[in-house]
């Protein structure tokens, strides 16, 4: 009986580190294959500036996500925060001003979707398709005849990386203790798992809703000043990819997208360093652009089936 | 154990599939590129007509590496762009690295990050959206960025002024306000032909892309400046379930006499057979010298287009190789950032436009490998800026094919 019981926890042990693990291989593999050249100090920087947006919309993703609300409008909603924050730096001529109304036009974006996803009787992943539809679309409307607008008066030049750093870092360990420590973290992944279960034990549903699309407005609030940081424009197809980066980054990381008592804040990170040390790893060996695809399917084939381990536990099937 | 066993086989695919990489290049210096350009030895008299190379010698020693971003990888003129500089990369030891269809401004970004990671010494932009991030991104790695095909409408005026000197923007070839003067010449053809009906299929104008903007402005702007009267039904939008539907009605409709657009060839011929209306003139604002585009002429259902060539890419190569031998006089003469406007080939006849067809592809070209390197200063010490500007800006099929029989000796 013990040794079953130890080598279960033998597995487990492994398992629960899987995603580390499956990065370590890649970052490995790659090494290898470019003969050091992926872990030099340069592209270590570039790393970092490219992990830097994948992690925080996959942050502030984890929330909503943890607590069942399947978010798909993330790209929609960065694109029409960058988007109103572009126009208002513009208008007033201040970076400060362009940072504030990222924050403000996210927060009240993640207030929406609360509201909508409380007060409508349908899945939140519905409201959040339409709803990203729609943001996209304003944020194109307001755009109006313009195709690209530049915000580069307001962005100093050079590189960012240590303003990237701070940032992410602080929004970790903030994200990691209210997750980990916090009464939210606890309502969400009751709620995500089981929300009559959650709903019989006095949790209230619409609060862990709401605190979750604000936390995830925050993320959604730094990628878009970090967009406009790095890009120094918006237009109609700004962010259009980092939805999907965000749920490829949480699966890789760990999490399942349906939430629950498996959700965790390190997904996030590990899930977006996957994701950014593949796509540059598969150009800096050489890899052309027709063959990129497949071979970066592959992989991902790969990390998932390695990463799957994590999501195998012996508990019931909800 | 089965689970230790399928993660010992995962990991072994990961290790079959490093089999599949190839040779990493060589890591990129961090300061202004630079290559090592010895001429090669002065060619012998049977060299397989090259005039500057020696046969099975390329030129230069050092691979240079440029990277190239795609917005849409299946784009006739992108696969066009690859097949000439897969013709340039057989005489010339120049490498592209392309992106996958870039989706976003931080797609380029990380794609030109990337590229300096790979060894790249320039980035070719194609259809770019966000040219002045582009030349920033380019310098903070130490690397030329030179326009392709882009609308430079983004940097006249203030950014224009601003970067023109930037020691990392070489320039290149731009399609300038070709698509303003390709939607004039549309609607300059329609006038001619006397069309009183046509519909303008407008594409992203709708979503405020630039070239489909202006290329509209032109349309319109050519019957305000003649003061022609002509009633025109706006099809806008990209092909979808919806803009099949409005095609159908526009299409049902006897009263149209024209269909008009940027790159309307792909989504009209078609239908306009199938609707059996023969009658309505397809007048194409652009397009490339393809296959597709020659049978729609052939069989009478384009009547009437400008095309691009695809061959003026080349042009940022050339400059990229002066660069990078010092020879910045034939990139810069003035000091500052020159944009070279590409030129329109407007045919309104099968014969014609065929002739060019033929040539683009097949093994001849309109800039073959001896117009190419006569004006690379290295190899052809003549070799001005004004060559460059001169071979670039010739058009007419029957001097440029003289000008490579001259070349061949």
């Amino acid at each position: 009986m013990n040794s079953v019981k130890k080598r279960r926890f033998d597995v487990q042990s492994i398992t629960r580190f899987a995603p580390v693990i499956g990065l370590v291989l890649l970052v490995t593999f790659f090494a290898v294959m470019s003969k050091g050249k992926s872990i030099s100090t340069p592209n270590l920087k570039i790393l970092f500036n490219q992990v830097v947006l994948t992690a925080l919309i996959s942050i502030g993703g984890v929330f909503a996500f943890t607590a069942g609300a399947m978010d798909m409008s993330m790209s929609g909603s960065v694109c029409c925060v960058a988007v109103i924050a572009a126009i208002v730096g513009n208008a007033t001529g201040s970076t400060f001003v362009m940072i504030a109304t990222c924050v403000v036009a996210a927060l009240l974006v993640g207030l929406i979707k609360a509201g909508l996803s409380i007060r409508m009787n349908v899945p939140p992943f519905m409201i959040t398709i339409v709803l990203g539809m729609a943001l996209s679309s304003l944020g194109n409307v307001l755009l109006g005849n313009q195709s690209n607008l530049s915000v580069s008066q307001l962005v100093p030049s050079g590189q960012k990386t240590t303003l990237y750093i701070v940032l992410l870092a602080v929004f970790y360990i903030m994200a990691a203790i209210i997750f980990n420590y916090g009464v939210f973290g606890k309502g969400a992944k009751i709620t995500g798992g089981n929300p009559r279960a959650a709903d019989q034990t006095g949790i209230n549903a619409n609060k862990v809703k709401l605190y979750a699309f604000l936390l995830g407005a925050v993320g959604i609030a730094l990628t878009a000043i970090v967009i406009l940081l790095r890009s120094k424009s918006v237009n109609a197809s700004t962010a259009s990819t980092v939805g999907m980066d965000m749920m490829v980054a949480i699966v890789l990381g760990g999490m399942p997208l349906s939430g629950g008592a498996k959700s965790k804040i390190s997904a996030a990170l590990i899930g977006a360093a996957i994701i950014t040390v593949l796509n540059n790893g598969l150009m800096v060996i050489g890899v052309d652009s027709g063959s990129i695809q497949l071979v970066r399917g592959i992989l991902f084939l790969i990390v998932v089936f390695i990463t799957g381990f994590s999501y195998r536990s012996n508990l019931l099937p909800r | 154990m089965k689970k230790l066993i399928a993660m010992l086989l995962a990991l072994a695919m990961v290790l079959a599939l490093a089999a599949c990489g190839q040779t990493p290049a060589e890591q990129p210096k961090a300061d202004a590129p630079a290559v090592n350009n010895e001429a090669p030895a002065a060619p012998a008299e049977d060299n397989d007509g090259l005039k500057y190379l020696t046969a099975g010698q390329k030129w230069p020693e050092e691979t240079v590496k440029i990277g190239v971003p795609l917005y849409d990888t299946t784009d006739s003129s992108a696969i066009a762009g690859k097949a000439y500089f897969d013709y340039l990369s057989q005489y010339l030891n120049i490498e592209f690295v392309y992106s996958e269809a870039i989706a976003s401004a931080e797609d380029q970004i990380a794609f030109v990050e990337n590229c300096y990671i790979s060894g790249c010494k320039a980035i070719m932009g194609t259809y770019d959206v966000i040219g002045h991030t582009m030349i920033d991104t380019c310098a903070e790695y130490g690397m030329y960025y030179l326009m392709g095909p882009s609308n430079i409408a983004r940097m006249e005026g203030d950014l224009y002024e601003q970067y023109k000197t930037n020691e990392y923007w070489l320039g290149g070839y731009t399609q300038g306000d070709l698509n303003y003067y390709a939607g004039y010449a549309c609607a300059e053809y329609l006038m001619e032909k006397g069309v009183k009906k046509c519909c303008y299929a407008s594409g992203g104008a709708l979503f405020g892309v630039e070239m489909f903007v202006r290329g509209q402005q032109g349309f319109n702007q050519a019957f305000a400046d003649k003061g022609y009267e002509i009633e025109i039904v706006e099809l806008p939008g990209f092909p979808n379930d919806e803009w099949f539907a409005a095609q159908a009605s526009i299409l049902s409709d006897p009263t149209v006499e024209a269909v008009s657009g940027l790159a309307t060839p792909n989504f009209w011929a078609m239908p306009l057979a199938n609707a059996g209306r023969d009658d309505i003139l397809l007048v194409s604002g652009s397009g490339a010298f393809d296959e597709t585009n020659m049978t729609a002429m052939e069989t009478g259902v384009l009547d009437f287009s400008n095309f691009g060539n695809v061959e003026e890419q080349g042009m940022c190569i050339v400059m990229l190789l002066n660069a990078l031998n010092g020879d910045m006089d034939l990139v810069k003469p003035n000091g500052v950032v020159e944009l070279i406007d590409a030129n329109l080939w407007v045919y309104d006849n099968y014969a014609d436009a065929k002739a060019v067809y033929d040539v683009t592809s097949g093994t001849e070209h309109l800039v073959d490998i001896n117009d190419f390197c006569s004006m690379i200063k290295a190899l052809n010490p003549d070799a001005t800026y004004e060559t460059m500007r001169e071979i670039y800006g010739e058009t007419d099929l029957a001097t440029i094919l003289a000008r490579h029989e001259a070349n061949r000796g």
